[in-house]
């Protein structure tokens, strides 16, 4: 496997195979190959969608220029 | 001592007003400077200071003057005016009321931005084609701008709304002052060194074109051209634009934008995931449908009707065949009945028994032979007479 794909191109594929699967024009092991594909891919967006975490951090710099990641507390100015 | 006269605010203002009023030199002078803080009110009037390296003085030019200003006024640019000076007693200020205004050059920051802009422009640095694309859901956003104040509360914000798990890493930068570009210099090399997001924000709230200057660096427009992550500009407001926008990837008009075009709303993509997942059930059903019935339609018409119908239609050609055959032999039959029946009566006609119903006879030889003369008979000859109802033998005398 090369790269993963990312979550738009995953999104597109989706909509082309319904796109395609309304054109009609596949002949049948085409048709339920894709409709197997697209009911696989429409999981996975779901999965990919719910998998992210709220995470809000701030990136700071020490002396020595090294960069650490912490927590995100916002102060009124 | 003489006992000291006291005075009230009004009565101060006022005097200082007429001093002011009556002073010819004030009530007309023409004054050059730099315009900050230019507001057009939708009234149609002009609010503005005026300043040089030094000093800052108020000025208001009311719509009856500001209408015939052939220019557009803006913050950086180098005018001279022309109005007198008034006091406001109210407030206990005094401002320049401007009845024209005329540009004299710009100034000098504008004209550093101007040169700066049309540097980098003429180098491509501008051109679509580096424009890197925005990803459509970044993993993890990237934010360069002050860790305080309403910018990073609203990019917070916006995008938490949008899409609740949001994935922000913040590089608090300098927004303001000396060390703008260098802060967030250091912002976008740190994001491109460890790698870890896949969009940066550069974001600042509006301010002057002075308080923005700071975005106008030839270094710092390097840095984001250069940048393998894609950038998102959000420096000022709508209508402030600097060169950090001209050469980032996306401009946003305002920080909370900058969110809105970096995040998705959460519910559009649940929506459309659903929408193309519900596409896909309805369109495989119909396809299977569609087929179903190909299936019966080829049962009904193709398969079983047709061989059918040209059975039949063979066998409707046969049957016709076999009548019309049937048809002529028996007219076949009826000619020779009829023939025969013609050459029955003409035999009939000449039949000899007739004659001898007539009362004729034949009369025969010993040999057979029918005799029609009397030289054909001699004396004592047998003969043989046939009559209507039989033979008899008679000897000649």
């Amino acid at each position: 496997m090369n790269k993963e794909k990312t979550f738009e191109e995953d999104l597109k594929e989706l909509e082309s195979i319904a796109n395609n699967l309304e054109n009609g024009e596949l002949n049948l092991d085409e048709a339920i190959k894709e409709f197997e594909k697209g009911m696989k891919l429409s999981k996975e967006c779901t999965k990919k969608l719910d998998l992210a975490e709220k995470k809000i951090n701030i990136l700071l710099q020490d002396d020595q220029g090294n960069l650490k990641e912490e927590e995100f507390v916002y102060e009124e100015q | 001592m003489d006992e000291e006269k006291v005075f009230n605010v009004s009565q101060v203002n006022k005097y200082v007003k007429m001093i002011i009023d009556n002073d010819a030199f004030l009530n007309n002078i023409n004054i050059s400077g730099e315009i900050t803080n230019f507001k057009a009110h939708y009234t149609g009037h002009f609010y503005f200071t005026l300043k040089d390296e030094n000093a800052t003085i108020k000025c208001v030019m009311f719509k009856s003057n500001a209408q015939y200003v052939n220019f557009k006024p803006e913050d950086g640019m180098k005018v001279v005016i022309n109005g007198s000076i008034n006091v406001f007693e109210r407030d206990g200020v005094y401002q320049v009321y401007c009845k024209s205004m005329k540009k004299s050059g710009l100034g000098e920051l504008y004209l550093a931005y101007e040169k700066l802009k049309k540097k980098l422009k003429d180098e491509g640095m501008f051109d679509d084609i580096h424009k890197k694309e925005i990803p459509f859901l970044p993993k993890r956003v990237g934010v360069i701008t002050s860790r305080t104040g309403a910018v990073i509360k609203d990019i917070i914000n916006v995008s938490t709304r949008r899409y609740p798990n949001v994935n922000l890493l913040i590089y608090p930068a300098s927004v303001q002052g000396v060390n703008v570009a260098s802060t967030v210099i250091s912002g976008i090399k740190a994001f491109n060194k460890i790698g870890n997001v896949d969009v940066i924000i550069i974001a600042r709230g509006g301010g002057s074109f002075e308080d923005l200057f700071g975005f106008n660096d030839e270094f710092l427009a390097r840095e984001i051209f250069n940048s393998k992550i894609p950038i998102v500009s959000a420096v000022g407001h709508e209508t402030d634009f600097t060169i950090c926008d001209f050469v980032s990837d996306l401009r946003a008009p305002t920080p909370s934008a900058a969110a809105e075009l970096v995040y998705p709303k959460y519910s559009d993509i649940v929506s459309k995931i659903s929408v193309d997942k519900n596409r896909n059930i309805l369109a495989i059903n119909g396809y299977l449908n569609r087929k179903k019935e190909y299936l019966e339609k080829i049962k009904a018409s193709k398969l079983e009707k047709v061989p059918y119908d040209m059975i039949n239609k063979n066998r409707m050609a046969i049957d016709k065949i076999i009548t019309l055959s049937k048809n002529v032999v028996a007219m076949k039959i009826e000619k020779y009945k009829s023939i025969c029946e013609k050459n029955i009566a003409k035999i009939d006609a000449l039949s000899p028994l007739k004659t001898l119903i007539r009362g004729y006879s034949v009369v025969k030889n010993e040999d057979g032979m029918i005799i029609k003369s009397k030289l054909d008979v001699n004396k004592d000859d047998n003969l043989n007479i046939t009559f209507k109802d039989g033979n008899i033998d008679v000897i000649v005398k």
